[in-house]
C-alpha cells in the first residue's frame, strides 16, 4: 500500500506538468484576446501597446516557462514569507499578475476561497446529509411510495438545471413574497458580510438558504441513486441472509451489516466530487452573485484573462488528481479484499 | 383663540419644516446610510487607465475626477477647475495650439493634501508612458508638453493646431491620479502596482473602504470631499456580476439594491420589472447606433488571403440601387419597437447625436418593399433564372449576413432576411460569438475587423460630444488589411476622395457651428455613397430605485457622474 501510494505520487508530478502543458495551449491557442472586451472606442494601436504591456505577444515557450516559474516557485516563496516572516528575496519579483486586475492571481483566488468553500461546501454537506438517509429507505423500502418519491426528486434534481431552478427560487422566495415577510429571501448574496453575533449570522443563514438548497438538489440526486444502487446489491447478498437467519435485529443488519459494505463505491464517489467544491458552482454562483471561484473563473474566461484561466483550471487539476489518489487508497482502506501491491 | 392660532400655526410650521427640507436635499454629509449599486460586469480594477472598460472607468468616476467633465445635454462643465477654456475667455490659445487650465484654489485630496499642477502633469506622464499600456492613450493624442506653470496652472501644448482640445483631463475616462501614490508606478512597473490601482486617492465624493476585484467595492463617504453636506449617503456597496436581468430584478423587483447599470434587456422584460413597483427606468440617448457595415470590397472566399476582403470593388454592393434598396426594405420603427423599446428610436445617421451633428437629409421612417423592388428593377437586377433572388450580369444578389451573438441580433437578422427575400436579395445568415467577433485575433477569419461577409451587423459609438475622431472611421487610410496586422476602424472600407478632403478640412477647423455643419455633410456622404445602413439610435437604460433621488442619466460621461448630488427620498 506505502509503495502503491509513492509510485502514485512520483507519477502525479509528469502527469500535472503534461496537464498544465495541455491547459496553456489550449486557452493560449483558442481565439481570446485580453483587450477584446474593450469599447469599441479604444483603437486597435492602444489595444496592440495593452497587449505589449501585459506580455501577450512574447514567444509561447517564454510565457509557458515563466507561468512555471511563478506558480511552483516564486508564489510557494512569497507565501512561506508571508507565513514564517522570513525574507527569501521574493521583493521585487514578478508574480502571476492577472490580465483584468493587474494583480496577483493566488491573491484573487484565496480571496474568493471563502465564499466558495462556505456556500458550495455547506451545500456538498447538506447534499450528503440529505442523500444518505434517502438512498437508504429507498433501497429498503424498493418500489414504495418513499422509494417513487425519491426517484422523482432525484430525476429532477438531474434533469434542472441551476440556471432554471435559481432563478425560479428567486422568483418565489425574493419577488413574489414581500420583502417585509419572514420568508423573504435575498437575491444577491452579500460577499462583505461578516458573522459577529447572532443577528448577523441569522443573516449570513438566510443568504445562504437558496444557493445551497438549489445546490444541494443536485448532489442529493447523484449520491441517494448511488447509495440506493449500493445498498440493492448487498440487500441481495448471501450474508444478509445468514445475518438474518442468526436472528440479528433488521436495523443491525441494514446499518451495520449492509450500510458498510454498501458504502464503499459512495465514499469514493463523495471523495471524487471534493474537487469540483473547489471549481465552484460556475452557474450557482453567477445566479446568485455568490462571486466564488466559479465566478471567477468564467470573468477570466470572457475576459481572455490567460494567467488566471490557467492557474485556476491548474490548481482543479491539481486537486483532481489527488483526489482521485485519494479515492483509491479509501477503497483500499474500506475493504480489505482490495490490495495495490 | 390666540393661543390656539399660535398653536396651528407652529403645527404648521413643523409640518412644513421637513418638507422644505426634503425638496432641497440639504443636511450634513452622510445623512442618507448606504446606497447601493449593482454593475452586472463587475468592475475589475479602479484605475481608468488600465482598463478601458466602462465597468472600471464608472466605478473610479466616484473616486478620481477630471478637470471638467460632460453634463447630461453633452455639455462641458467645469469640475475641479473655475471655467472650461475657451478661445474667448483666453485659456486656448488663438493659434489652437495649446490650452490652459485653472485649478479652483483650496481642492484637497481625501489623503488631505492639496491637489496641484504637479498631480495634473503626473497623470499625462503616467498615460504617455509608452510602457505602460494606457488605455486612454487617445484622449493624449498629439499632446507634446504637459507643463505646470504654477501650482494651480497647467498648460497643455499640443503638436499642431487642436480645435477640439478638451482630449486630455476631460471625462470619465480621463481623470487626475495622485503623483504621490501613483510615483513608483510608471511604466512598467504600473501592473504591479495592485494597491494603488485598486485604493486609488481621489478627490471624489467617495474613497475605497474595500475593493474586492471583480466582485464588490465598498466605499464610504469623503470627509473631506469639496462641497459641504455632500454626499449625502454616508457609505456605498457596489457589487458586480450577474447578468442585466438579475440586476434589473434587483432594483425594480425586490428592491435590494438603489441602482442598476445599463439594462440591456427586451423592452417587454424591462415592462415586467417596471410593473414590480420598487423602481424606475431612465433612458438616455448618446451616439451609439446600430447599423449594418456594407462591404466595399470583395469578401469571396475563392479569393486569397491577401486580397479576400482586400481588394475593392464589391461584386453588387457599390450599386447605388442595390444599398438604397437594401435600406428602403427595412421597417425601422418595428425593429425599435421588438428589440429596443424606449431605449432605441428609428435613425438614418451614422451621428445621430449631439444634436447639432445630427442630419436632417435622410428620411427612412417608412418601409417601400415595393419602391425597392421597383429601383432594382430600373436598374437592371432581375430574376433572370427564376431561383428566386435578382441576378444581373451573371452576379446573383447572394449575401452573407453576420453579427455577433445576442438574442436582439439574431431578431433582428430574421427580420432582415425576411425583408430582403421579398425584394430578392438571397441572404444567409451568420452569428458569431461576441468575444471572437470583436476580440481583433489577427488569427481568426470570423472577427468584424476581418469581415469575411457582404454585410454586417453592430454598434458603435464614440466617447465626448466632438465626432471628428469617430469620423476618421470612415477615412481610406483606416481600412483594415492584411498588412496591418487586420488593424484599422474603417470597417466597410469605405473609400471617397471627397470625404477624405472633407475630413480633413474638419481637423483644421475651430468654429463649433462649422465643425457641426462639416460633420454632418460627412456623415450625409458615407450613409449616401453606401458605407452603411444605419438601423437604430440606441440610448443607455439603467433603473434606479424609487427612494432614490437626484439621478441625472448621462450618456456623455460616466453615469455615476453626479453621485454626490444622490438622496433618499422619503418614500
Amino acid at each position: 500500500m506505502f509503495t502503491f501510494t509513492i509510485r502514485r505520487l512520483i507519477l502525479t508530478v509528469p502527469t500535472l506538468l503534461f496537464i498544465s502543458l495541455v491547459i496553456f495551449l489550449i486557452v493560449k491557442l483558442s481565439p481570446s484576446d485580453p483587450t477584446g472586451n474593450l469599447p469599441l472606442t479604444i483603437p486597435s494601436e492602444v489595444r496592440e501597446q495593452i497587449r505589449e504591456a501585459l506580455g501577450v505577444n512574447k514567444p509561447l515557450l517564454v510565457q509557458y516557462l515563466l507561468w512555471l516559474k511563478q506558480f511552483f516557485w516564486l508564489e510557494p516563496l512569497i507565501y512561506l514569507e508571508n507565513l514564517t516572516g522570513w525574507d527569501l528575496g521574493t521583493e521585487g519579483k514578478v508574480r502571476l499578475i492577472s490580465y483584468q486586475t493587474r494583480s496577483p492571481v493566488m491573491d484573487l483566488i484565496m480571496q474568493r476561497m471563502p465564499q466558495t468553500l462556505t456556500v458550495v461546501g455547506t451545500a456538498y454537506l447538506v447534499g450528503i446529509l440529505i442523500a444518505l438517509p434517502i438512498g437508504i429507505i429507498s433501497a429498503y423500502k424498493q418500489y414504495s411510495v418513499f422509494d417513487q418519491a425519491g426517484t422523482f426528486i432525484s430525476m429532477i434534481g438531474f434533469s434542472v438545471p441551476p440556471f432554471f431552478s435559481g432563478v425560479l427560487v428567486i422568483v418565489l422566495f425574493s419577488v413574489i413574497i414581500p420583502s417585509d415577510s419572514f420568508f423573504w429571501l435575498p437575491s444577491i448574496y452579500d460577499t462583505t458580510h461578516e458573522v459577529v453575533d447572532w443577528e448577523s449570522f441569522k443573516y449570513q443563514f438566510r443568504q445562504m438558504i437558496m444557493p445551497v438548497m438549489v445546490l444541494a438538489l443536485q448532489i442529493t440526486a447523484q449520491i441517494s441513486r448511488f447509495t440506493r444502487a449500493s445498498m440493492l446489491d448487498n440487500l441481495n447478498q448471501d450474508y444478509v441472509r445468514t445475518a438474518r437467519a442468526k436472528g440479528m435485529s433488521e436495523s443491525v443488519t441494514v446499518m451495520k451489516h449492509v450500510l458498510r459494505n454498501s458504502m464503499i463505491p459512495v465514499v469514493t464517489v463523495i471523495a471524487l466530487g471534493i474537487p469540483s467544491i473547489f471549481g465552484g458552482a460556475i452557474i450557482t454562483e453567477q445566479v446568485f452573485k455568490v462571486n466564488g471561484l466559479g465566478q471567477l473563473l468564467i470573468i477570466a474566461i470572457q475576459g481572455g484573462d490567460v494567467p488566471t484561466v490557467q492557474t485556476l483550471t491548474f490548481i482543479f487539476a491539481i486537486l483532481i488528481v489527488l483526489f482521485n489518489l485519494i479515492a483509491d487508497i479509501l477503497y483500499g482502506l474500506l475493504d480489505p479484499r482490495i490490495r495495490y501491491d | 383663540m390666540k393661543l390656539k392660532i399660535a398653536l396651528m400655526g407652529a403645527v404648521a410650521a413643523s409640518a412644513i419644516a421637513p418638507m422644505a427640507f426634503a425638496d432641497a436635499h440639504e443636511g450634513e454629509r452622510g445623512r442618507d446610510g448606504n446606497v447601493s449599486i449593482i454593475y452586472w460586469q463587475a468592475p475589475s480594477i479602479l484605475n481608468p487607465f488600465l482598463s478601458g472598460g466602462t465597468k472600471d472607468i464608472e466605478a473610479a468616476s466616484m473616486i478620481i475626477e477630471p478637470l471638467a467633465r460632460y453634463n447630461q445635454d453633452g455639455a462641458l462643465v467645469p469640475w475641479l477647475v473655475d471655467e472650461v477654456p475657451t478661445v474667448e475667455n483666453g485659456g486656448v490659445s488663438e493659434d489652437l495650439t495649446s490650452i490652459t487650465w485653472k485649478i479652483t484654489p483650496g481642492i484637497v485630496w481625501a489623503d488631505g493634501t492639496p491637489f496641484t499642477s504637479a498631480d495634473v502633469k503626473f497623470t499625462a506622464d503616467y498615460c504617455m508612458n509608452p510602457d505602460g499600456g494606457c488605455a486612454q492613450v487617445t484622449k493624449f493624442e498629439n499632446v507634446t508638453n504637459v507643463e505646470a506653470v504654477d501650482d494651480l496652472t497647467v498648460k497643455v501644448t499640443f503638436g499642431g493646431p487642436t480645435p477640439f482640445p478638451y482630449g486630455p483631463f476631460v471625462g470619465g475616462e480621463s481623470p487626475i491620479i495622485q503623483a504621490a501614490q501613483f510615483a513608483n508606478c510608471m511604466g512598467a512597473a504600473a501592473s504591479s502596482c495592485s494597491t494603488e490601482n485598486f485604493n486609488p486617492v481621489g478627490t471624489g465624493p467617495f474613497k475605497v473602504v474595500e475593493f474586492k476585484p471583480n466582485d464588490v467595492i465598498t466605499m464610504e463617504a469623503n470627509e473631506l470631499y469639496r462641497q459641504e453636506g455632500k454626499p449625502a449617503f454616508a457609505s456605498v456597496t457596489f457589487k458586480g456580476g450577474g447578468d442585466a436581468t438579475a440586476a434589473g430584478r434587483a432594483v425594480m423587483e425586490t428592491g435590494e439594491f438603489d441602482y442598476a447599470w445599463n439594462l440591456q434587456l427586451a423592452p417587454d422584460v424591462i415592462a415586467n420589472m417596471e410593473a414590480g413597483g420598487k423602481g424606475t427606468p431612465v433612458a438616455g440617448f448618446g451616439p451609439l447606433v446600430e447599423r449594418i457595415m456594407l462591404n466595399q470590397t470583395n469578401p469571396s472566399p475563392d479569393l486569397g488571403p491577401e486580397e479576400r476582403s482586400v481588394i475593392r470593388p464589391h461584386p453588387f454592393l457599390g450599386d447605388e440601387a442595390v444599398y438604397k434598396a437594401l435600406s428602403m426594405a427595412i421597417d425601422r420603427p418595428l425593429l425599435v419597437e421588438i428589440g429596443y423599446g424606449q431605449a432605441g428610436k428609428v435613425t438614418c445617421n451614422w451621428i445621430p447625436a449631439p444634436a447639432a451633428v445630427n442630419s436632417d437629409t435622410f428620411d427612412c421612417s417608412t418601409q417601400d418593399i415595393a419602391g425597392a423592388n421597383a429601383m432594382l428593377e430600373a436598374a437592371g437586377w432581375v430574376d433572370s433564372n427564376g431561383n428566386g433572388t435578382r441576378d444581373k450580369d451573371g452576379v446573383e444578389l447572394n449575401m452573407l449576413y453576420q453579427t455577433s451573438t445576442n438574442a436582439v441580433r439574431q431578431d433582428f437578422q430574421a427580420l432582415i432576411k425576411q425583408w430582403w427575400s421579398e425584394i430578392g436579395v438571397g441572404v444567409e445568415l451568420r452569428n458569431i460569438d461576441a468575444s471572437v467577433f470583436f476580440g481583433g485575433d489577427a488569427a481568426s477569419p470570423d472577427t468584424f475587423q476581418k469581415f469575411y461577409a457582404d454585410v454586417e451587423m453592430y454598434a458603435n459609438t464614440f466617447n465626448g460630444t466632438d465626432p471628428q475622431s469617430y469620423l476618421a472611421n470612415g477615412l481610406c487610410k483606416n481600412a483594415p488589411m492584411p498588412s496591418t496586422q487586420w488593424q484599422g476602424e474603417n470597417i466597410s472600407r469605405f473609400c471617397d476622395e471627397a470625404y477624405d478632403a472633407l475630413h480633413k478640412e474638419l481637423t483644421n477647423t475651430a468654429n463649433a457651428d462649422e465643425r457641426a455643419r462639416i460633420a454632418r455633410e460627412l456623415n450625409d456622404i458615407m450613409v449616401s455613397k453606401g458605407g452603411m445602413i444605419p438601423l437604430v439610435h440606441r440610448g443607455r437604460l439603467s433603473a434606479h430605485a424609487n427612494s432614490l433621488g437626484g439621478v441625472v442619466l448621462n450618456v456623455w460621461d460616466s453615469e455615476l457622474w453626479n453621485v454626490a448630488d444622490w438622496y433618499r427620498t422619503g418614500n
